[in-house]
């Protein structure tokens, strides 16, 4: 067992164009960088020359995990990845997370990150088991489904023995927005890390076993800690009824704050989905995850195109997919969104990019009579689940114009020309939601900061200019994807403060500090690291059993009481506030 | 620590008192492991100021390609094989909740106990570091009660009642 609390002492770095494998000592790097994201990011600047672009063999991924990552610490099971993007717009330095297992197996196979350079002269994946690096050849999972691959390496490592992150068909093919994932739904979302991988030949990490012990500075004191912020417990059965009907959705309440103005989000968000006759089950996505934060899992789904049955989960941007089906006339709607959703986690999409960007952007430019469709070769269909297939496989194996796309929409509309493809501006329903009441108001393509698929936050949502400028200088300040990880309750709270009261909306210092503090707060969570959604959020329904649910909820001080809980480092939130400001 | 040493090797025949329970799943129509794992953490951290695959006592099996999750743990078997197969007493039974438990000083590591568990997986589990054998104590020690249950946050774990 490692001498210190937390952090492992070691990172490993694999070579894969030798196949050579060394350690590097995390303790020359901590508590200062305190873990995840901090290291990675220092590592980076050390190692990582100018001019590299993201799949070039000296492109270096920095898969951290942190000092939390391994103990019971609260939503602990997340890692960092960290490279050159190939998603990212120029293409630079970009960080983006994962969760499940992995995280606390890397830690309990010793180690507080992998450090992967160079490139595989054939498909391969890399093995660690019980802190023993190898690499093993790839020849009959390269080509798979990332879920099908999966589930061989699962079958050949033993069911609970081994963690597996892996990517798929767009990973190898170096689409730019591909993910690496883990499980059913698991993703690193924005960032193109899975095509990163792809670039150097590796299929998969299978972390196998593992012996480590971490240490944890006073487990009952920490238990005391965490129980400030713990949510009230509720029993989670599965679950036989529609949730998007007030009546039957026994979290109602608490996802609208009991305020009928929020009816239509809680319909739109969950949306009537979900009166399925399949189980519903909100299951965590991560170790140590305390709440289940809507995502809802499905199993048993039939197939509509093919024989069998899928399982996926539901939630956030998911969801899109079902939503684009479930209000239609006809039968099998959920069916149809569902195998989609299946297949491109398969394939090894990220979903934001397919169905908040090149869909919507198919979608509007129809609408707008901006001819799209003799580009793609068929006409554009998005109630049309075989359309979505052929899409899907157009880009994943890059056909005909699927091979602009598996540029991604940003460059997609530089290579068209952005005054025809991306300014325009389309008014009406949203693409998901025909016959919704509230109209958007978005150009063609919604493209946000870094030439990421934006979510919506920089188009005017009825807040004009002044009410996107918080989240612009969150963009223009850090490369990653401000959504998921900068904007706990805290931080909404304060923007709908700043948007409905502040008179001065340019003038005020709010915006700078706002934009200063939730950049900070993303970089902390992702150091430690803990999952985005913690401390939990109230409007995801969450409740709790006192009225403060602890000290530090609203600033990065919870942060801070978790490191301490569990290094024994006694650090004040000005301190760990400074240190984030050092990492940034 | 109260112990009820039983298991000299004279006493080897002699009936074990019942444990008061054993830490069960509820019946999933109540409520559902969400593979978390949260368990398996507290569990390892207070006994051992550490967490690690081998400082568990408690386990969650998990299929996320089948959506198959539970946890399982000790039976604290009402005929304890694993208290008779230990060569050096070093187990016995807790005066107080009647869990089966392992003295560590006296576990010589020999993982005899793992072995006659009569369940698979077995569920004592063994400390390649210290060279012991560890298993659920139901949290005897602890004010709060077996910490899996406390803070499971479905609420899906109990402590069953042997009538």
């Amino acid at each position: 067992m490692s001498e210190q609390y937390g952090w492992a002492g070691q990172i490993l770095r694999v070579n894969l164009s030798t196949g050579a494998f060394s350690t590097i000592d995390t303790m020359k790097y901590v508590p200062k960088y305190i873990g995840g994201y901090g290291i990675a990011l220092r590592l980076f600047w050390e190692e990582m020359k100018p001019g590299i672009k993201a799949f070039d063999p000296e492109n270096k991924v920095f898969i951290m995990n942190g000092v939390a990552s391994g103990t019971m610490s609260p939503s602990s099971g997340r890692v960092n990845f960290l490279g050159i993007s190939p998603h990212s717009y120029p293409e630079q330095p970009t960080n983006t997370s994962i969760g499940g297992h992995f995280p606390a197996r890397l830690k309990w196979n010793g180690y507080d990150g992998i450090i992967l350079e160079g490139k595989s002269e054939e498909p391969c994946y890399l093995v660690i088991e019980n802190g023993k690096p190898r690499l093993e050849p790839a020849k009959g999972l390269w080509g798979l489904g990332l879920i099908d691959s999966q589930q061989i390496l699962q079958d050949r490592y033993g069911k609970n023995r081994c963690d597996i992150y892996g990517i798929g068909p767009a990973g190898e093919n170096l689409i730019r927005y591909a993910i690496v994932g883990c499980g059913a739904h698991n993703a690193t979302g924005q960032g193109g890390m899975g095509a990163v991988l792809g670039s150097k030949k590796l299929k998969a990490i299978v972390l196998v076993g593992g012996k480590h012990q971490v240490k944890v500075k006073d487990p009952e004191a920490a238990i005391k800690a965490i129980l400030e912020f713990y949510p009230k417990k509720r029993k989670r059965p599965m679950i036989y009824a529609n949730l998007g009907d007030k009546p039957d959705n026994p979290w109602w309440p608490e996802w609208t704050g009991g305020k009928d103005i929020f009816d239509n989000h809680a319909k739109d968000w969950m949306g009537s989905i979900h009166n399925m006759p399949y189980p519903i089950f909100a299951k965590s996505c991560a170790t140590g995850c305390l709440g289940g934060c809507g995502f809802f899992e499905f199993k048993n789904v039939p197939a509509v195109s093919r024989p069998g049955l899928a399982l996926g989960m539901t939630g956030c941007v998911h969801t899109r997919y079902e939503q684009f089906f479930d209000r239609l006339e006809g039968e099998k709607n959920f069916e149809k969104g569902f195998e989609v959703h299946v297949l491109a986690q398969q394939l090894g999409f990220n979903h934001h990019e397919i169905n908040y960007g090149i869909v919507p952007w198919l979608h509007y430019t129809k609408q707008l009579g901006i001819d799209t469709e003799s580009l793609m070769g068929m006409p554009t269909d998005v109630r049309d689940h075989e359309w979505w297939i052929k899409l899907l496989n157009m880009i994943v194996y890059r056909k005909g114009f699927g091979d602009t796309l598996a540029e991604g929409l940003r460059r997609t509309v530089e290579i068209l020309g952005p005054e025809k493809y991306w300014f325009p501006e389309y008014q009406g329903p949203e693409a998901a939601r025909e016959g919704d009441t509230n109209p958007v108001k978005y150009p063609v393509a919604g493209i946000g900061g870094w030439g990421y698929v934006s979510r919506g936050i920089l188009a005017d949502h009825g807040m004009g200019p002044a009410g996107a400028l918080p989240g612009a200088l969150c963009w223009m300040i850090d490369t990653r994807d401000s959504h998921h990880n900068k904007w706990p309750d805290w931080i909404h709270d304060q923007f709908l403060g700043y948007v409905m009261k502040e008179p001065d909306k340019y003038g005020t210092p709010f915006v700078i500090k706002w934009a200063k503090d939730a950049t900070m707060r993303g970089i902390l969570i992702d150091c430690l690291p803990a999952c985005f959604q913690f401390p939990l959020r109230k409007h995801m329904g969450w409740q709790w059993d006192h009225e403060e649910i602890g000290e530090g909820t609203k600033s990065t001080g919870f942060e801070a009481r978790l490191f301490s809980a569990v290094t024994g480092v006694e650090v004040t939130e000005a301190e760990y506030y400074k240190a984030g400001e050092s990492i940034h | 620590m109260t112990k009820n040493n039983l298991s000299t090797s004279a006493d080897k025949n002699l009936s074990y008192p019942k444990a008061i329970g054993y830490i069960s799943m509820v019946d999933p129509k109540e409520s559902v492991c969400q593979d978390c794992r949260s368990c398996e953490l507290y569990c390892a951290a207070v006994h051992e100021a550490a967490c690690g695959l081998e400082l568990t006592r408690i386990w969650e099996s998990r299929d996320p390609f089948r959506g198959e999750y539970f946890a399982y743990t000790c039976k604290q078997c009402i005929a304890p094989s694993c208290v008779a197969a230990c060569p050096e007493d070093a187990m016995y039974i807790d005066e107080k909740t009647g869990a089966r438990c392992i003295d560590e000083e006296k576990c010589n590591g020999c993982q005899k106990c793992i072995r006659a568990c009569p369940v698979e997986p077995p569920r004592i589990n063994y400390n390649s570091v210290k060279k012991k054998a560890v298993k659920c104590d139901l949290c005897k020690d602890r004010a709060d009660g077996p910490v899996c249950v406390q803070m499971c946050p479905t609420m899906c774990l109990t402590l069953k009642k042997y009538k």
